[in-house]
């Protein structure tokens, strides 16, 4: 197959590397035997973005995610008639606020979200940051919440959290998705973490995945963060 | 009383501290327990000098105190690993008399970014340095920006602000300010036209957002910088490099055109010894004390270590874990050298101070810089290995270069028994004894 991929404000949403999201899909689909094409999409480049396979937003700095909110809403259209469709998306750290209903800053400003759901994010002057264990189906994905916000409202989330802060509380629910369109407080290269995601986004992109293709390295990493946090998990119970 | 007891308490637990080998931090603790305002209490010296930021404190506040005191000024000052409250609050109470007064000339003070508004809430420095500001351990940093807003919160109109104008998030810091002395470096011959590096933080201007240009780059985001489309830009500069000579190790300081000659030819080096001339000449030390006291100045606090191991001779650099400027600075000068090398990298444990298992800072690090034909192999250890390998895999460095191995002796072991080659082995504080130890240090 064709695949298109679409790595919207690599130039602004790149906090915590996470444009090596971008990078294993393209390797790994097109180990699978795909034509693999990524566009970027730049903060103030307001071309049609319809047509992708996947598209993908990292996380950013809170003035920043606050720019990013305001260049997005010029692709409100396109982006909710994907999710609509079912097309994959991965929205991964505050990114993923700016599909809600609103956000409220430190200060008590609130800002328009793009609405894909009724939840709101609020943000405060504490950080909060933590190794995460989330369980999602029947694995066990490993992670860093690094965020100053609790969102609340989200009836249909993506993970529970085994340890860390989930969306609004210490263990709670974490995550967003509709349809096909997942969001994440999850930072990083979340798809090279964990491999079980990786292969679960692409099957939703093209399909059944039979194939063997498996990255020795990326399976050892996992292996090796997964027990350093059940560890860690244990000695604080 | 209190504050007479505050000092008492502060000197009985240095002392039980230092036979026990604990840390500087707990007595100053105790203190600001028995006395929570002991730092405003304590007289201090007219000249307060305050270095922070993301890198290059400790070794600029040493180089600083060495300078003051070649120059025949007295001078209380922290050691790397106590620069939040309570250490600094230990540094003040065992340098001061039994009645609280530091007799010393100077009182200069590296201090954490992220906690610095905690020490100066209780009395200002009169001199404030800002070095730089970039990722640097966001697993408890949260990123620049937030370490900015904290950072704010220190600074105050009685304060004279020293400011790096080539980063443009520290210039923030000096905009719509009159109070500032700018230092940085002119156009100099190791500049790049392009970006280099895995990421960029300044596309954009921070003030209105819209594209950030650069003339050129210094390392990372620091170098000439312009808005184009509101009037941010780059600050002249009171202080400034105007040449660098690598081949001579030598470097050109602005106003007498003096010339200085570097122990150690790194970027940061470079920095330091701009901050610790402009500091120095500030307060009014003449410039021939201050060119003689930094003039081949070999730091003491072990970031850069010779060594041997087999036939190799090394060379270690410490970068910190979470800091990936750091470790890019660090592959940078290996490489400049130009000689046949290897390179070890160690990753065992993120932190020495914090449990964490987070990785993704290792797709900060430009670890292209590597791909140089001298450099013959790529050791990646400890307990991160495979994340380290994993990253390489997106690097053009070819892939047979690669050796990975979680066990740290059994690849010195491997080394010790092939090859000749100048070795470069690239760590943080937390994993540096894990290599030293089988290695021979000069």
């Amino acid at each position: 197959m064709e695949i298109k991929i679409l790595h919207i404000f690599d130039d602004l949403m790149n906090l915590y590397g996470e444009y090596a999201n971008v990078s294993i899909m393209e390797r790994y689909l097109t180990d699978l035997g795909h034509k693999v094409t990524v566009d970027k999409l730049s903060l103030y480049d307001e071309r049609d973005i319809s047509g992708y396979d996947f598209y993908f937003m990292g996380s950013g700095t809170e003035s920043k995610q606050k720019v990013a909110l305001t260049q997005l809403r010029k692709h409100e259209k396109a982006l909710k008639a994907a999710c609509e469709q079912g097309i994959v998306m991965l929205f991964s750290g505050n990114s993923f606020e700016l599909l809600g209903e609103k956000i409220v800053d430190a200060d008590g400003k609130e800002y328009q979200g793009l609405g894909f759901d009724r939840f709101v994010s609020v943000e405060g002057k504490k950080r909060i940051v933590g190794d995460a264990l989330a369980v999602f189906n029947n694995d066990v994905l490993v992670g860093f919440i690094n965020k100053c916000s609790k969102t609340s409202g989200i009836t249909s989330p993506l993970f529970r959290m085994k340890m860390g802060f989930g969306n609004d509380q210490d263990k709670g629910d974490e995550g967003f998705c509709k349809n096909n369109c997942f969001g994440t407080h999850l930072t990083g290269p979340i798809l090279i973490k964990n491999p079980a995601m990786l292969r679960m986004l692409a099957e939703k992109i093209v399909g059944k995945v039979d194939s063997v293709v498996k990255y020795e390295y990326m399976e050892r990493s996992y292996q090796t963060t997964v027990e350093a946090l059940e560890k860690r998990l244990s000695e604080t119970k | 009383m209190r504050k007479f007891l505050a000092i008492l308490i502060c000197r009985l637990a240095t002392f039980v501290g230092k036979l026990v080998g604990k840390g500087t931090s707990m007595p100053g603790k105790f203190a600001l327990k028995v006395c929570p305002d002991i730092l405003r209490r304590i007289q201090k010296p007219k000249t307060v000098i305050a270095v922070t930021g993301s890198n290059g404190k400790t070794s600029t506040v040493e180089m600083i105190a060495n300078v003051l005191k070649a120059s025949g000024k007295t001078v209380a000052y922290n050691i790397e690993g106590s620069n939040q409250i309570e250490g600094v609050t230990t540094m003040m109470l065992n340098s001061c008399t039994w009645g609280g007064k530091m007799k010393q000339d100077v009182l200069l003070i590296e201090s954490d970014e992220r906690y610095t508004k905690f020490t100066f809430k209780w009395f200002h420095p009169s001199h404030y340095v800002i070095t730089n500001l970039y990722r640097d351990q966001l697993t408890r940093n949260a990123h620049p920006e937030w370490v900015f807003d904290a950072i704010k919160e220190s600074i105050f109109d009685d304060t004279q602000l020293i400011l790096n104008a080539d980063d443009p998030l520290v210039a923030l810091f000096g905009r719509n300010r009159k109070n500032v002395v700018w230092f940085g470096l002119d156009h100099c011959s190791t500049d790049d036209e392009t970006f280099v590096g895995a990421y960029h933080d300044f596309k954009y201007c921070p003030v209105c957002r819209k594209p950030l240009v650069y003339d050129y780059y210094h390392y990372n985001h620091v170098g000439k910088y312009h808005c184009s489309a509101c009037d941010f830009k780059r600050h002249d500069t009171d202080y400034a490099v105007t040449n660098i000579d690598l081949a001579n190790k030598e470097i050109t300081l602005s106003g007498q055109k003096d010339k200085i000659q570097l122990a150690f030819k790194s970027i940061y080096n470079i920095y330091n010894t701009l901050v610790t001339y402009a500091i120095c000449r500030l307060i009014g030390i003449d410039s021939k004390t201050v060119i003689a006291a930094t003039s081949n100045y070999t730091l003491k606090n072990g970031r850069y270590i010779e060594f041997t191991i087999g036939k190799h001779a090394g060379t270690f650099l410490i970068a910190k874990h979470e800091n990936s400027v750091a470790y890019d600075m660090s592959f940078r000068y290996a490489v400049e050298q130009g000689n046949p090398c290897s390179v070890v990298i160690i990753v065992d444990a993120v932190s020495r101070k914090y449990f964490t298992s987070e990785t993704s800072w290792l797709w900060d690090i430009h670890f292209d810089w590597l791909n140089a034909p001298c450099v013959q192999k790529v050791y990646l250890c400890g307990k991160y290995c495979n994340d380290l390998a994993m990253r390489m895999t997106f690097t053009d460095v070819p892939l047979d270069k690669l050796v990975v191995s979680e066990d740290i002796s059994a690849v010195c072991e491997q080394i010790k028994n092939k090859g000749d080659e100048h070795l470069y082995a690239v760590t943080c504080f937390s994993d540096r004894m894990k290599f030293l130890s089988s290695v021979n240090v000069k």
